[in-house]
């Protein structure tokens, strides 16, 4: 290799080093940014309209970003409105991210998470309307057992409609 | 020290750790049920304010004589049967219908019948009973003669024994679910290593039985937050501090308001304190409750 071959190289490195600098720069940024997005009740009609939309595979990549979020939020002491949300949330759609000592995370862990990952296995098949019917039961026991007007919580009601989508379409 | 000295003294470090480990580990796997003071009394309803009431459903008839002495059987059969305490369960009935095994059924309400039980009860009991109790062929039909399942709400067959107007088997299928809720709280503890009593902790199935398990946990997770571990102990294990964190207003609010909207909050406290002071009065010994 001649020396003009391995100067045209280098050249051709340091511009492809120049070019990542902003791309990474703007990931990190987007993804900053996306954590730093607000969340509340919203982020959970959003995920059943990606359901509605794009289909499954989007929901479930929908999902992994906002676990993500509620993920950050759950610990973020700056944003206690953003953290109320992150931890209902949390509680009917990622137990998992809850802390050890939360006395709601074993309970949402063995009763809607298994309902939902079997919901999200088989959507809109019977078997996942059955599952959907268990899983509506279970939240008005849990929430509200006579079912009188005062209704379920906003978060419970809007995880029923993301899952109601889920067995139904 | 030499290499002779440090290899005999650390395999007898190990040791000593492993060992204070399992002592560790075995002291939080014992913690469990406290002891068992009766804070339900044996005769009920305990205030007169509810005796009075008692009385006045008598002259009025808006309760029969046949149909009382029937629930006060059923309630003894049940409750022996589940380890319920029979004061908690009459006095939940009678709050939850004022004793009428038809309440709401003229008026079409969701809620219907001595338990007010509504879809979510009626599929629980006839679907998620294994999850609870091991046979529940055997410990229903140890009550009534039969299993009752799948329990019913089909109005046209009231007198069917697996018709939940049925007053044997309203009384009996209430029961079950109450005592759901008391092995659905216990499990929570026992998980986290908290002791408590199991008579303090019927008291809190009442609560989770009338307005939800997610209510109770979320008053648990407050009391933990303000008082610590053995504060939230304190609460499952001694009737005082039960109800001083249950009649907290404060304490109550800012638990709910992780879950309601602002304007459901106010209403929905109240209603729980309402409760609380009810099953106090009602189904606690006196010089626990008055």
């Amino acid at each position: 290799m001649n020396s003009r071959t391995l100067k045209e190289i280098r050249v051709v490195a340091i511009l492809i080093a120049l070019l990542m600098v902003p791309i990474l720069i703007t990931s990190y940024m987007k993804e900053n940014v996306l954590l730093h997005a607000p969340i509340s009740v919203e982020s959970l009609s959003e995920l059943a309209q990606a359901y509605r939309k794009d289909g499954i595979t989007q929901f479930l990549s929908e999902k992994r970003v906002l676990q993500k979020r509620v993920s950050f939020n759950l610990t973020n002491d700056d944003n206690p409105k953003a953290q109320m949300a992150a931890m209902n949330i949390a509680v009917y759609m990622f137990p998992e991210l809850l802390h050890e000592s939360h006395l709601e995370k074993q309970y949402a862990e063995e009763h809607f998470k298994p309902l939902q990952e079997k919901i999200e296995l088989d959507p809109g098949t019977r078997g996942a309307q059955d599952n959907f019917e268990e899983l509506r039961n279970l939240v008005w026991n849990y929430e509200n057992p006579k079912q009188n007007e005062q209704g379920l919580s906003e978060y419970a009601n809007e995880m029923l409609k993301v899952y109601g989508a889920l067995s139904w379409k | 020290m030499n290499r002779k000295h440090t290899l005999l003294i650390l395999p007898i470090l190990s040791l000593l750790g492993c060992g204070l480990y399992l002592y560790v580990k075995s002291g939080r796997a014992a913690v469990k049920p406290h002891f068992s003071e009766k804070i339900f009394s044996t005769n009920y309803p305990v205030h007169h304010r509810f005796i009075e009431e008692t009385s006045q459903m008598r002259a009025h008839r808006t309760i029969s004589q046949e149909n009382e002495n029937l629930i006060q059987v059923s309630t003894l059969n049940a409750s022996e049967s589940l380890g319920i305490p029979q004061s908690l369960l009459w006095c939940l009935m009678f709050q939850e219908s004022r004793l009428n095994h038809l309440s709401g059924l003229k008026e079409g309400k969701l809620a219907t019948g001595l338990g007010q039980f509504s879809v979510s009860a009626f599929f629980e009991l006839n679907h998620h009973l294994p999850r609870y109790i091991s046979s529940p062929t055997t410990t229903i039909a140890s009550i009534l003669g039969a299993d009752i399942r799948p329990l019913s709400s089909d109005i046209n067959n009231l007198s069917s024994l697996n018709s939940y107007y049925f007053i044997p088997t309203a009384v009996t299928a209430t029961a079950l679910y109450l005592n759901n809720r008391w092995i659905q709280l216990a499990r929570i503890a026992d998980d986290r290593g908290l002791s408590y009593s199991p008579e303090v902790l019927w008291a809190w199935a009442a609560l989770s039985y009338n307005k939800g398990g997610r209510t109770v946990l979320s008053l648990w997770n407050q009391i933990e937050a303000k008082e610590g571990s053995q504060g939230l102990s304190n609460a499952l294990t001694l009737k005082e501090s039960f109800l001083a964190s249950a009649l907290d207003p404060y304490l109550v609010s800012n638990a709910l308001k992780n879950i309601w909207s602002k304007r459901l909050l106010a209403g929905y406290s109240e209603e729980l304190i309402t409760h609380v002071e009810n099953i106090r009065d009602c189904a606690l010994k006196k010089e626990a409750s008055l």
